[in-house]
């Protein structure tokens, strides 16, 4: 319906920089658009290929931040993992182990490793690089968020150089896929890991000047150097900037662009779009299930049922993004069918359940929905769910806190009633997504743990038979669904904008890159 | 001259005269003033209500100014905005008129150190940065129109104190307040009740163009964030949000701008037709 005039408005609206020049015409546009011209050829001659993100990183280390624009600089280049996930397969390609070979009742796996393979540092690779960084994501000292991935392991041990073998306690049908996550760390510089990391892969660390930008440049003495000379991250957090950047060429690459920009881009002539597969992320509302009034499921469930999912994703995302109120995608053998449409957008029956709750017009729902800046579709998502709750007579603010703050008040601290988030689905490994910092049993952003949940994660992600496998993990969801500690929201894919020359970028489903194909 | 007469008191006049030579000066801040007092009166639907499936609609018969990304109606959103920035207008100049000019009063008043000290407070004040101290403000608070513009208002002392103090200064060895003096008045009272009245004028001027000024800063705070908090909309909010569909939407941010800038132009322009009124009343 409004869609039409939309697209037939941007059409009309967005010129590229260039025709914009062009219609200015005179002398003096003609000398800057020279040197523009100059200053692109120059870059791109030099092959440093330069990528436009949203908000900056928060450390260096690989194994300590989950964060999205992390995974797709730091992490992706200059550190490898085991195995890499293929996102057309969804199955695991080999990175740093060449095979593996698992022991016929599943508990031992064997690795073997890359020959070759160096550290930027000049020192070898090896097997006892391995088993220091699986033991050092297990340590709960470290504290690694990444290390519910790596509960099923019991020993990690190396066999001789070039030969890692991991013990399991129990089977686990994704453990490559859980391997594919944790990077590989150089015990040896460990002590300079926040300041300057030393990796294997295909680009070595060169600088990161917080807010601002992060260098990478490419590692020769990789075993399939990567085509561009270096990579350089620019923190944009406007996305009318980033996508200017990338119109007058100081930009080759933006990643993780928003609903809006995609349409903005498809107008504009030579930039294309680069995505994954549609079920990749999902934006939701984490609950803090542990603070009142939201320690009452009712309030949650209330909370599902006032946000029109279907509405949002059609004008926010452009209808790129997919209502859903359960994380796992309809994609995955693992789905409970008929769980997507669950909770339709009903503010009487919000109203009813807050009611129940004790909360009413008169005895109004006091709560502050956190949003992190950057991330332009979660503010929207926050003041919808505003709006409908205060229509209701609840009274719901909507804070907006740089990215670090936000992390302190939802991760370290933790204080808050309500935030916006996302996350990746995992589509490789059913195990993946309740093992993430959102729903994993030992720790996560909601503080959500009824009893017999834990259980039931590790039976689910231990049950070889895939059909029972199945049955557990519907289990878990109805189990979500009905208690809510977060609401799903949609189901969306990563978009990266970029040019012909860029469109090589593999985008790994867990947020693990391949840089290496792009030649400028 | 020994006649003892206190200067024209100068309000009979001036609006009569701004609107004779200024008559787009007086267009423009009245729509303002009736935007600000009448807007949620004025307003054909609720600025904070979202509709999604009315989202950014062009102006339209139901929708004037059209809508923005959440569907929300950008004529009612604009009407509230005002009222946000006339408040904006009155703390600053309630923060920055009061503090100023009891400041400069007092200072050109009495003069010798009394003048001394507070003319360096004054410079002190003078050298903040008006958005850092916004900001810090906001930072140790929490962000809200009143905090923010209370940080614009302690900016906009020194305007006020210099303006009075150098009236003050004038005034001290006029005939009128010798002849005060001569009755027995204090020097407090002589300042309340001879001094202050005089410099109205001046100070309404600057008013006009400090509280133009107090509308940018506003506009600027809510952009970052730091300022009016959401659902409830402001020129610089509504801005923020119309930037990110400046390609898809662009009349968006292009209301919110001209609005903007007319309110600006209609408070410069009254001021410097207050500030010809004046000098040619004192001439």
């Amino acid at each position: 319906m409004t869609k039409p005039t939309k697209t037939g408005l941007a059409g009309a609206a967005v010129m590229n920089r260039a025709q914009f020049l062009k219609l200015l015409g005179g002398s003096a546009f003609a000398t800057m658009t020279g040197s523009f011209g100059l200053t692109t050829a120059a870059l791109a001659e030099g092959g440093d290929l330069v990528v436009g993100i949203s908000s900056d990183i928060k450390t260096l280390d690989p194994q300590m931040s989950p964060l999205d624009v992390f995974r797709h600089t730091i992490r992706s280049t200059v550190f490898e993992a085991l195995v890499f996930i293929n996102p057309e397969t969804l199955s695991a390609d080999p990175m740093l182990a060449d095979s593996w070979q698992k022991s016929d009742d599943g508990l031992t796996w064997t690795f073997n490793l890359k020959s070759g393979v160096t550290w930027h540092n000049g020192s070898p690779f090896t097997a006892a690089d391995v088993v220091y960084s699986i033991t050092r994501v297990q340590d709960a000292k470290v504290g690694s968020p990444f290390a519910p991935q790596l509960t099923a392991i019991s020993k990690a041990e190396a066999k001789d150089d070039k030969t890692v073998v991991l013990t399991l306690a129990h089977t686990v049908p994704g453990l490559l896929a859980n391997l594919a996550v944790i990077q590989i760390v150089n015990e040896a510089s460990i002590g300079t890991i926040t300041t300057a990391p030393v990796g294997t892969g295909p680009f070595k660390f060169a600088n990161w000047a917080p807010g601002d930008r992060i260098r990478v440049e490419k590692y020769d003495g990789h075993r399939d150097p990567p085509k561009v000379a270096a990579i350089e991250w620019r923190i944009v957090p406007d996305s009318q900037a980033r996508l200017a950047g990338l119109q007058d060429g100081s930009l080759q690459m933006v990643a993780l662009v928003e609903g809006k920009d995609v349409i903005q881009a498809q107008s504009s002539a030579g930039i294309e779009v680069i995505q994954t597969k549609p079920y990749v992320l999902y934006e939701n509302f984490n609950i803090n299930t542990k603070r009142a009034p939201f320690d009452d499921k009712r309030v949650r469930q209330a909370l599902a049922f006032a946000f029109d999912r279907a509405a949002y994703t059609k004008s926010i995302w452009f209808g790129f993004a997919r209502p859903t109120i359960n994380p796992v995608p309809p994609e995955m053998a693992t789905y409970l069918p008929g769980s997507a449409e669950q909770y339709p957008f009903d503010l009487d029956k919000a109203a009813a359940l807050l009611a129940e709750a004790g909360f009413s017009k008169d005895k109004p729902l006091t709560m502050e929905i956190l949003t992190p800046t950057g991330f332009d579709s979660l503010k929207s998502m926050a003041l919808v769910l505003q709006d409908n709750l205060n229509r209701i007579g609840h009274k719901v603010t909507v804070r907006e806190l740089e990215i670090t703050v936000w992390i302190d008040r939802i991760l370290t601290k933790p204080d808050y009633d309500l935030t916006t988030n996302n996350y990746n689905t995992g589509p490789e490994d059913p195990a993946s997504m309740f093992n993430s910092p959102n729903l994993a049993p030992t720790a996560n952003v909601s503080l959500w743990n009824p009893p017999g949940y834990a259980d039931l994660v590790g039976k689910a992600a231990a049950e070889i038979d895939p059909k029972k496998q199945v049955e557990l993990y519907q289990e878990l969801q109805k189990l979500l669904l009905e208690e809510m500690p977060q609401i799903t929201i949609d189901h969306l894919p990563l978009f990266f904008l970029g040019s012909e020359a860029t469109k090589s970028l593999v985008i790994g489903p867990s947020g693990i890159d391949d840089y290496k194909k792009i030649a400028l | 001259m020994t006649e003892i007469s206190a200067p024209a008191r100068p309000q009979r006049g001036a609006v009569a005269y701004i609107l004779r030579r200024s008559p787009v000066a007086a267009l423009l801040v009245a729509l303002f003033l009736i935007a600000a007092l009448l807007g949620p009166w004025l307003a054909p639907h609720s600025m904070t209500d979202t509709n999604l499936g009315q989202a950014l609609q062009p102006p339209n018969a139901t929708y004037w100014l059209g809508t923005d990304a959440l569907g929300r109606d950008v004529l009612s959103r604009l009407l509230g905005s005002a009222g946000i920035a006339a408040q904006a207008f009155l703390i600053v100049v309630l923060t920055g008129g009061v503090l100023g000019t009891l400041f400069g009063l007092v200072a050109g008043g009495i003069g010798g150190l009394t003048d001394l000290v507070l003319s360096r407070v004054i410079e002190i004040l003078q050298g903040f940065p008006t958005v850092l101290v916004a900001i810090v403000i906001v930072a140790l608070l929490s962000p809200s129109l009143t905090n923010a513009m209370i940080a614009v208002g302690l900016a906009a002392v020194p305007d006020f104190a210099r303006v009075a103090r150098g009236v003050a200064i004038q005034l001290r060895e006029r005939e009128f307040i010798q002849a005060a003096r001569g009755l027995g008045m204090g020097e407090m009272r002589i300042l309340a009740s001879e001094v202050l009245p005089n410099m109205v004028g001046p100070l309404i001027i600057i008013a006009s163009f400090d509280g133009a000024q107090a509308i940018m800063w506003e506009a600027a705070l809510s952009f970052l964030g730091l300022g009016v908090q959401p659902p409830y909309p402001s020129f610089g909010s509504m801005l923020r949000e119309a930037q990110n569909f400046l390609a898809i939407q662009p009349s968006l941010a292009i209301t919110v701008g001209l609005t903007v800038s007319a309110i600006i132009l209609g408070l410069n322009l009254l001021g410097d037709g207050l500030s010809d009124y004046y000098d040619r009343s004192d001439k």
